[in-house]
């Protein structure tokens, strides 16, 4: 077996890793502060084709793969969990839902712009009523003529506040609910209709924009209708599926990152006579926050492989994003611990990765949510 | 107009590490160009216009590819890498007539430009063996390029100001003195297509004894790290 | 007698065409820039290395001048030169120019060992004139030794910034041209009594 990754792909991390040096880094805290990412650095990162590195190049994509996209917010994920959640909610989810399931008109109309990052996509989903149990959607939509009428709103929507393409989720047929009754549409920002919340104040990744979107008489053309109309509930879950995966390479470059920091940290400080790196009780946590990690790395890139195959990874991509939320959160946790008093304070960045890694068990389905598809898969089969 | 940039293949100092206890770097396989030399990269690139060629030359193993990868991810068209095993391992005197044999092979060259120096060793020497291996005028410690008809005027670091030289000529590239650009994600798939060929002794017209170590003058006796 | 060749002599002797070429070389040569009277510190320095080599291998001591005149001659044999080669060459620095000079002078004196003071001249002259000897150059170097026996001289050279220092040497290829890191060596003091030749070099 060759685990090793292809010389594009080391180029890519390379190249990702030193605009996160000099781009990201920098401004994580004001980022996280300010609460936005900087229209400069958004504009830097179209310049470096960040917007469309799993897809393909024919819609104007880069063409690197999920390998490739786990690999960027790997690199991204090392600076700012803000910046790849930001990337991560517009390629992973709002872009994906189109390239796997969109026709070929739609891609042609929307996929260039988006995979450029002129326009910045959305996934709407969640609303009030409708968390884990997906089912309850409440938002309606309605046949009329050569459009369908969209009422109803979403909550937490990532890049809410600055998208300007949303894969949104509606009922067209209640009393099917996900067997049939869920349709999946192409919404644009600029249809008549469409509002937005204000920013939600959150605990973590305060520089990605949370907010509520409404939908209140919105007509959209049955020409944005992405899949089939009723089968929404599946387009939304082979999106999910390829996005859980992305979420683990963010969090394999949080892991990294937060070892190195504490390794650097505990070689440095010195308490009863020698730096903290020889005492044991640091040398453990230092071992499982790695044993945490090359889990995670391993797992994420094997599943990101088996996308690239083609393969089905509802079940991996299910695993992968309840182990590497929950690694994480456990690296975390270490982090803070190794760096004292000062894991604490707004002057290192350990706290801002600790309150940042707390939404990967919540978001893009809950662990209690994929741990219902872990099960239920292996029920199905009967075994592993 | 074509232009020639050498690139040093040389250890990625983020991924190796000296070792305290021993004299030796700890080599990673990974190979990245030469600093400089991606300053000499950035120096060709705003030169060209419509219908030019920037094309790469190194000498060394299979590693090499790594590095010339990311000059052609910069922006150069193709590269050309002699990675003959007897021409490994060469001093200056030897990596120069390699070089100089490839660059002939490839012909029509207006400018050849390296970087002035590596980090491994901080006297430079091969843009000026390049020059004397080549027969053709240079310029040291260069920081600025004026491209003319067939003339080029350079600036130079240190004390020795600007000089014209006629083109074709050898200029070897100050470190640091622009900043390498960072490719886009676009341009390294690219880069990946891009065609590297693979260059033996006898493609050179080159014989064992003048390359490689059988063809160096000067040899490493030793190392030694610095006094505490 | 008359029916073996050189190279049969040679082999019967054990002698090999490198070795015989080496023994055509003998003499420590230094490069100096000057700017009318006014000799390089870097050049000096090297001259106090070139002393000590030439000591060390019992050999003379010849000094190669450009850009000075008959007062920077004399300044050099003061300073330990035994010959002052002046040569014909512009005063001020041209690259062509001085490089020819100085390659023409080290093939028709042929000197074992060559010395370079480090300036910006000599980085830009010295591996070009290396080239065409088709010889090595030890480039950089803090300081050398000589070790007679073999005539050979070593230079230390910093490495990877001075994080690791190596010693190089140029065993079989004449000369063996070594440059200096600037600031290298220590100028030789004035020794008003000492005599010396100051030949005029065409070239």
């Amino acid at each position: 077996m060759d685990f090793t990754l292809s010389e594009e792909h080391e180029m890519l991390r390379d190249m990702t890793r030193k605009f996160v040096d000099n781009e990201i880094k920098p401004l994580a805290r004001r980022i996280d502060e300010e609460e936005r990412i900087p229209p400069e650095l958004m504009d830097k990162m179209r310049e470096q084709g960040f917007f469309g590195i799993p897809f393909a190049e024919e819609h104007g994509g880069v063409g690197a793969g999920e390998t490739g996209y786990c690999v960027v917010l790997e690199e991204m994920g090392r600076g700012s969990a803000s910046v790849a959640v930001v990337l991560a909610a517009h390629t992973s989810i709002g872009v994906m839902a189109i390239y796997l399931d969109g026709t070929e008109e739609q891609k042609r109309k929307y996929l260039p712009a988006l995979c450029s990052g002129e326009k910045i996509a959305a996934f709407a989903l969640t609303e009030p009523g409708a968390g884990s149990d997906a089912a309850a959607i409440s938002t309606t939509a309605v046949p009329d003529g050569d459009d369908y009428i969209l009422n109803g709103s979403k909550i937490y929507i990532t890049n809410g506040d600055i998208a300007d393409v949303v894969s949104v989720f509606a009922a067209t047929d209640k009393s099917l609910g996900v067997r049939g009754g869920i349709t999946a549409f192409i919404v644009e920002s600029d249809m008549p209709g469409f509002s937005r919340g204000p920013k939600e104040k959150k605990m973590g990744i305060r520089g990605s924009g949370t907010c509520e979107l409404f939908f209140k008489d919105m007509r959209v053309p049955k020409a944005n209708v992405i899949g089939r109309v009723g089968l929404g509930f599946v387009t939304a879950m082979k999106t999910l599926d390829v996005g859980r995966l992305s979420l683990g390479g963010a969090c394999v470059g949080a892991g990294k990152e937060l070892i190195d920091l504490s390794i650097q940290h505990a070689s440095q400080r010195v308490q009863f006579g020698e730096p903290i790196i020889r005492k044991q009780a640091i040398q453990w946590m230092l071992a499982e926050m790695a044993a945490d990690t090359f889990a995670m790395e391993n797992m994420v890139y094997r599943a990101a492989w088996m996308c690239d195959q083609g393969m089905k990874v509802s079940r991996e991509s299910a695993i992968v994003k309840m182990f590497c939320s929950e690694a994480l959160d456990r690296i975390v946790d270490k982090a803070v611990q190794i760096h004292g008093g000062m894991g604490y304070m707004q002057d290192y960045p350990i706290e801002m990765f600790y309150r940042d890694a707390r939404i990967n068990r919540i978001f893009e389905g809950t662990n209690e949510v994929q741990r219902m598809v872990i099960a239920s898969d292996l029920t199905r089969k009967g075994r592993y | 107009m074509r232009i020639a940039v050498c690139v040093k293949p040389v250890p990625d100092l983020n991924t190796a590490y000296v070792s305290k206890s021993r004299v030796e770097l700890v080599e990673q396989s990974k190979r990245v160009p030469n600093p400089a030399d991606e300053n000499a990269a950035e120096m060709a690139l705003p030169l060209r216009r419509e219908g030019d060629e920037i094309v790469a030359f190194t000498v060394g193993s299979d590693t090499a590819v790594d590095a010339l990868r990311r000059v052609l991810a910069m922006g150069l068209d193709r590269a050309y890498l002699v990675d003959d095993p007897q021409a490994q391992g060469g001093d200056a005197l030897a990596d120069a007539k390699v070089l100089a044999a490839a660059i002939n092979r490839a012909g029509g060259f207006d400018l050849v430009l390296c970087g002035a120096s590596s980090f491994v060793h901080q006297a430079g020497q091969v843009g000026a063996r390049l020059a004397g291996a080549l027969n053709l005028p240079h310029a040291a410690r260069v920081i600025s390029v004026a491209l003319g008809e067939s003339k080029v005027g350079v600036g130079r670091a240190g004390s020795l100001g600007a000089v014209e030289l006629g083109l074709p000529a050898v200029l070897a590239i100050e470190p640091g003195c622009n900043s390498p650009r960072l490719p886009n994600a676009m341009a390294v798939m690219k880069a990946a297509r891009k065609p590297v060929e693979h260059l033996s002794l006898s493609d050179l017209g080159l014989t064992a004894d003048e390359v490689g170590e059988a063809g160096s003058a000067v040899r490493l006796r030793l190392t030694e790290l610095p006094e505490a | 007698m008359s029916d073996i060749s050189a190279q049969d002599l040679m082999a019967a002797f054990g002698i090999s065409l490198e070795e015989e070429a080496a023994e055509e070389y003998r003499g420590v040569m230094v490069f100096a820039e000057a700017t009318g009277g006014d000799i390089s510190a870097s050049s000096l320095g090297a001259l106090g290395f070139g002393r000590e080599i030439a000591d060390a291998f019992g050999a003379r001591l010849e000094v190669l001048l450009l850009g000075g005149d008959q007062a920077a001659a004399q300044a050099l044999i003061r300073r330990g030169a035994d010959t002052v080669l002046l040569a014909e060459a512009p005063a001020a620095y041209e690259p062509d120019a001085w490089a020819t000079a100085t390659a023409s002078a080290i093939q028709s004196h042929k000197p074992e060992v060559v010395l370079f003071g480090g300036s910006d001249i000599t980085r830009e002259m010295a591996p070009w004139i290396a080239q065409r000897l088709s010889t090595g150059l030890i480039a950089g170097a803090q300081r050398i030794r000589a070790e007679a026996d073999e005539r050979l001289v070593v230079g230390t050279v910093a490495l990877f910034g001075g994080r690791l220092f190596g010693e190089f040497a140029c065993p079989e290829k004449r000369p063996q041209i070594i440059s200096f890191a600037e600031g290298a060596g220590h100028i030789p003091s004035e020794d008003t009594s000492r005599q010396g030749e100051i030949e005029t070099l065409a070239i």
